[in-house]
């Protein structure tokens, strides 16, 4: 096989490290700034603390010698795998006395790790030099923002289970940070997109495309409008948040299930010259698989 | 200092795949997995094809993404330029197989029987299972035991048998050398003063150690 071919290596345990890490990590974040806002937001840390347990849980799950799994710590120096495996050890147990001590000081320095590890999430795939799809450097922006989102979805989503939280988010800025993130996270699948757009082998470019509607649709436009319709509708701004939020995180879920399984094609392989034959000249190169000629 | 890289004169090569099977028949390696193999490019359309036999592999890379990228340090750069696997760090994560561009690795888990389950192992393969091999990233080593023992025994890589990598001594063409290319008289020094020749992937800036000469200059 000459042209580039699906990754087969990393399948919906590694996926699912990038959709609970995420997730986890984005809502420590956001919990952490809402509750500068004055939201009643350390509850969340148990969860979001659970969210990354379970992601590194699904990454040993599917490593190949996983009673060697404490090596991972020993390449600081040049192995996101290793920093993002470091901060985790720092956010789950600040995570978890976070949620037990109720402190927002303890929430907001959880906050600290947790955007490490995000950002190392981030820079894992963007050190993939094999893969086309993940090596972009758009690929930082867009798992930061998605992770943001997914945090502040999932917080949308539980808002309710704290009197008042629900009105103070959408009368104060909280809404606002919502609709920012969902924003952010558009322009940075465009960015992704753009940056692909004649540097990625053929069948990524098309899983993107096909991706592109759901995440332009249901994760982009959906949680625009029913945020609005809550800052208009007051009496029904618990279901609103909450449909937003089920939309921002499906959203981010899918996006990065489809970036890690079905949009990762190798490089494949390319020849800048073909051989002269007998006495011929040599010919041009090729690169199957790829749009344009690099 | 050394830095040892191959060169394959695609001019040469005749797709044969000898140096597939004398990589196989040194390194034992599990069916399914080829540390040196050979492609097949077609290009153009008929009447104006042309074909070449391109031979891959792990291309030692300079500023080797697979080294970096690795958690524990199982993949390493020697002095001599070899990237190297310790197979008793590894944890199988497979992200040095993500980060390779050249496909040059791959993770066996259960290895696969070159005739089918219902035929079980060759006893060839159960002579040399390398269990050590299993669930953790592998690759080609350049045969660096044949490479440490003849340096250690005053052979030079390249030119010696007895220290050149199974692929190079055994291509019926001649279309695969070996040799230290930080030596300016080597063998592949010399190849590369004289022939045009190119990296494959070179915009990703790995340093490839897998050079291919494709004209004379």
């Amino acid at each position: 096989m000459l042209g580039p071919t699906l990754q087969k290596r990393w399948d919906w345990r590694a996926a699912g490290n990038f959709i609970c890490g995420g997730t986890g990590s984005g809502l420590l974040v956001v919990a952490a700034l809402l509750s500068v806002l004055g939201l009643h937001t350390t509850g969340y840390a148990l969860l979001a603390s659970a969210f990354v347990a379970t992601g590194l849980g699904l990454v040993w799950l599917e490593i190949g010698r996983p009673l060697r799994s404490m090596n991972v710590f020993r390449n600081p120096a040049t192995s996101w795998m290793t920093r993002e495996g470091m901060v985790a050890m720092l956010l789950l147990p600040l995570g978890i006395l976070t949620f037990f001590t109720g402190s927002t000081s303890l929430l907001i320095l959880s906050a600290i790790p947790a955007a490490l590890f995000l950002y190392a999430q981030a820079r894992i795939l963007h050190m993939a030099k094999g893969i086309p799809a993940w090596r972009t450097n758009a690929i930082n922006p867009l798992i930061l923002t998605t992770g943001l989102t997914e945090g502040m979805g999932v917080l949308l989503m539980l808002v309710g289970l704290v009197q008042g939280d629900v009105a103070a988010l959408f009368s104060g800025y909280g809404w606002i940070i919502a609709l920012s993130l969902v924003f952010l996270r558009g322009v940075a699948w465009l960015n992704y997109r753009y940056s692909l757009s004649d540097n990625a082998p053929e069948q990524t470019l098309q899983v993107l495309e096909r991706a592109n509607i759901v995440i332009t649709l249901l994760g982009i436009a959906t949680p625009i409008v029913l945020l609005f319709l809550g800052k208009t509708y007051a009496v029904y701004q618990l279901p609103l948040a909450g449909a937003a939020g089920f939309f921002m995180v499906l959203c981010g879920w899918f996006c990065k299930y489809q970036i890690i399984i079905y949009a990762a094609y190798y490089q494949g392989f390319a020849i800048n010259h073909t051989p002269a034959r007998g006495g011929g000249k040599p010919g041009p190169g090729l690169k199957p698989g790829w749009r344009l000629p690099q | 200092m050394t830095r040892y890289v191959m060169v394959a004169d695609i001019n040469r090569c005749v797709g044969c795949q000898t140096c597939t099977a004398a990589c196989k028949h040194t390194n034992a390696t599990a069916p399914g997995v080829q540390w040196r193999k050979v492609l097949d490019f077609e290009v153009g359309t008929y009447p104006d094809v042309r074909r070449a036999f391109i031979p891959v592999g792990c291309n030692h890379c300079l500023d080797a993404p697979c080294a970096d990228v690795c958690p524990t340090k199982a993949t390493y750069k020697r002095p001599d330029g070899i990237v190297s696997i310790d197979y008793d760090l590894c944890i199988g994560c497979a992200y040095c197989i993500q980060a390779c561009p050249y496909q040059a690795r791959d993770r066996v888990d259960i290895p696969n029987k070159a005739y089918g389950k219902q035929f079980g192992q060759m006893k060839h393969e159960q002579k040399v299972p390398h269990t050590e091999r299993r669930a953790v990233a592998q690759k080609c080593t350049f045969c660096v035991d044949r490479i440490d023992y003849g340096t250690a025994n005053g052979l030079t890589p390249g030119i010696d048998p007895d220290a050149t990598p199974a692929c190079a001594n055994s291509c019926i063409a001649n279309a695969l050398t070996f040799g230290d290319i930080d030596d300016p008289e080597s063998n592949v020094s010399k190849l590369l003063r004289t022939h045009e020749h190119f990296q494959m992937h070179a915009e990703l800036e790995t340093g490839s150690g897998f050079y291919y000469l494709w004209e004379r200059k």
